[in-house]
């Protein structure tokens, strides 16, 4: 099965009160590795169920392929769908877990065996055919999900937050089969996730979304150097980046922002230069972390800013006056509307919009 | 002086006793008096003493058509009740699962036979299955006769239908209870796995509710050979012996004809039947049956 583009055009879904998706147009292109991001409730998982048929959008429409699906039941969209619960039949061993689709879609006994074995052992499943899913660890069963998934070869893979319940270790270990697993099939996948670390590493673009609204679509550098809003430079980045008011700096009306790296302590010469007061040191041996309260007598409140050191840099002691000076970029944002000033001329670069960063 | 570990273990069995006490006296002493009672021949009349006969009693009935008619009645009673019950009341647990407007009401309504008694069922078929006055005479344009409580061949599937509306409230609930449980993200996948509608339902749902469905089974076999209101209200065992049941069977012979020894027989014949039914379903099915905690 040749992969297919996937594509969202001006999407909305509204519950009852809440609007989940808010006019959503978004597109994976045939083979890409797309990854839906954002904080609980944004909508990513909405999204991604209706892609599978499973909702039904308020307005709007969805492609896969060169067809419209609106009118289509999940069953005949050729999509397949990796649940983070895995929705794994529990009645039912590994092998006729996988077989499941291909059953459902009258394929011959030989054909089926055929693809079965393929897909166990491109999975190392093949020892645990005849298991149930509950004698099964959750890397196994996440496994199995995986495999009922890939026997389909169907047009586009959609994951709903596939690793979140394993733990970090095999976390790490999935993540790098999923990739292998993508670059091997080539099939186009929507891949959801909250956690950041998995959509810089695995996605070859980004799509952020936050309450319902997209914010920004890029590779994972893109959205890491050009963020395009102050959403998405707080939301990408860990820790996050140092977001503080203009007005410490002399600039008012924006949005300073300045991620952690791009400190140092003392010294050189550069357009945003803080006095501030050690307030919190964490080593984690191969850098530090050091809090420091920004002194601001204009505001009502001091900032907190965050530092990140070397672990060769020896870190402040607590209370130590300093003088903060970034020496990477420092991003500018609207303090009404959040847009990245810098971004905001150009054509395609505001939020929401889905055209930019392609 | 006792050890703490003694008094613990007397204080133990001490709260046991009133729960063994009351499993002797209501459930032991008569099962055992009912066997007993079974090796006594009683006497055509009454003042006379019964004698033992020992075994020949149960042999003797247990080949006999007065025990063996009922049987085939009751056995049939049980195919006619059980399947149907299970299915209508899944099919109505079907029908109000989805999410609708206003389905709240026919859930109530589904599950409204909860409410009544045999008794209530019982006259209220009666009464509209009256062959003169009745609804259902009006409905088929045939007045007078015998009604189909009056039918021999009618008779005992009429019966069967009261008692499967009587206890269509229960098998909803029970079914409704056990569609809740089947994950949704399941049928969710079996969607996107390419299954319908049928397949969904027959491959997905029905395994995962098997073990309700194996409780209703159960419960509606013993259930169905322990049936005596409706006989008794409704046909009293008629017309002639067609819808004369075990339970009704004994219940004549010990109260009406006081006949304790064919009685009690019979009463241990239903007792080891049961038991045996049970052993059988158990066994047949727990491999075919799917329970959760296996998962």
């Amino acid at each position: 099965m040749t992969p297919a583009a996937v594509r969202l055009e001006s999407v909305t879904k509204r519950y009852a009160s809440t609007l989940a998706l808010s006019s959503l147009t978004l597109t994976a292109e045939p083979g890409e590795f797309l990854v839906l991001l954002g904080p609980s409730g944004c909508g990513k998982s909405t999204a991604l169920r209706v892609i599978a048929g499973l909702e039904r959008p308020t307005s709007g429409s969805v492609r896969i392929g060169d067809r419209i699906v609106d009118d289509v039941e999940p069953k005949d969209r050729d999509v397949a769908m990796v649940f983070q619960s895995y929705a794994l039949y529990p009645h039912l061993s590994v092998r006729r877990n996988i077989e499941f689709p291909l059953r459902s879609r009258h394929i011959a006994a030989s054909e089926r065996d055929r693809r079965v074995t393929d897909a166990a052992r491109s999975l190392q499943l093949e020892q645990l055919l005849d298991r149930k899913p509950a004698q099964l660890s959750g890397g196994q069963r996440q496994r199995v999900a995986l495999a009922r998934a890939i026997v389909r070869e169907p047009k586009a893979f959609l994951m709903d937050e596939p690793l979140s319940n394993l733990d970090a270790r095999l976390r790490v270990e999935m993540r790098a089969e999923l990739i292998e697993l993508h670059r091997r099939t080539g099939t186009t996948v929507l891949y959801v996730t909250h956690d950041q670390v998995e959509a810089m590493t695995m996605g070859d673009r980004i799509a952020i979304l936050n309450e319902g609204v997209l914010q920004q679509v890029g590779t994972p550098k893109d959205v890491y150097g050009r963020p395009a809003n102050v959403f998405v430079a707080g939301f990408i980045g860990s820790p996050p980046m140092n977001l503080f008011p203009g007005e410490l700096v002399g600039e008012d009306g924006v949005t300073i922002g300045v991620r952690p790296e791009d400190f140092t302590l003392g010294g050189a010469a550069g357009p945003v230069k803080l006095a501030a007061q050690v307030s919190l040191v964490e080593s984690l041996g191969h850098e530090h972390h050091v809090a420091c309260r920004v002194a601001a007598p204009s505001l009502s409140s001091e900032p907190l800013v965050l530092v990140r050191l070397p672990a060769s840099v020896s870190p402040p002691s607590l209370g130590e006056g300093v003088t903060l000076a970034a020496s990477g970029p420092v991003f500018r944002f609207d303090s009404e509307s959040g847009v990245n000033l810098e971004l905001a001329g150009k054509t395609g670069a505001a939020a929401g919009d889905g055209s930019g960063f392609r | 002086m006792r050890s703490r570990r003694t008094r613990d273990v007397l204080l133990a069995y001490l709260m046991t006793v009133p729960a063994f006490a009351a499993f002797v006296i209501f459930v032991f002493y008569p099962l055992v008096k009912t066997v007993y009672l079974g090796f006594y021949r009683v006497a055509p009349f009454p003042g006379l003493p019964s004698h033992y006969v020992g075994f020949s009693q149960y042999s003797t009935v247990l080949s006999h058509s007065q025990f063996l008619a009922p049987l085939f009645n009751s056995t049939l009673f049980v195919l006619f009740t059980v399947p149907t019950g299970i299915a209508i009341g899944l099919g109505m647990a079907v029908a109000a699962h989805r999410q609708l407007r206003g389905i709240r009401l026919f859930r109530i309504v589904f599950s409204s036979t909860i409410a009544t008694s045999v008794a209530v069922a019982s006259v209220i078929f009666f009464t509209l299955l009256d062959p003169t006055t009745g609804l259902f005479a009006y409905w088929i344009g045939q007045r007078g006769g015998t009604g189909l409580l009056g039918n021999p061949t009618f008779a005992l599937p009429a019966v069967a239908v009261v008692s499967v509306w009587q206890n269509l409230g229960f098998s909803f609930i029970l079914m409704s209870a056990a569609l809740a449980s089947v994950p949704e993200d399941l049928l969710e996948a079996a969607a996107i796995d390419g299954a319908s509608g049928g397949r969904r339902f027959f491959r997905v749902t029905m395994p995962l509710i098997s073990p309700t469905l194996f409780f209703a089974a159960i419960v509606g076999v013993i259930a169905g050979f322990q049936t005596f209101g409706q006989i008794d209200l409704l046909t009293q065992g008629g017309p002639n012996g067609h819808t004369n049941v075990l339970l009704y069977q004994i219940y004549t012979t010990f109260y009406i004809n006081a006949d304790t020894g064919t009685a009690s027989v019979m009463a241990v014949a239903l007792f080891l039947i049961l038991v045996l039914l049970t052993l059988v379903q158990f066994s047949i099915i727990q491999r075919k049956v799917f329970y959760a905690d296996e998962r």
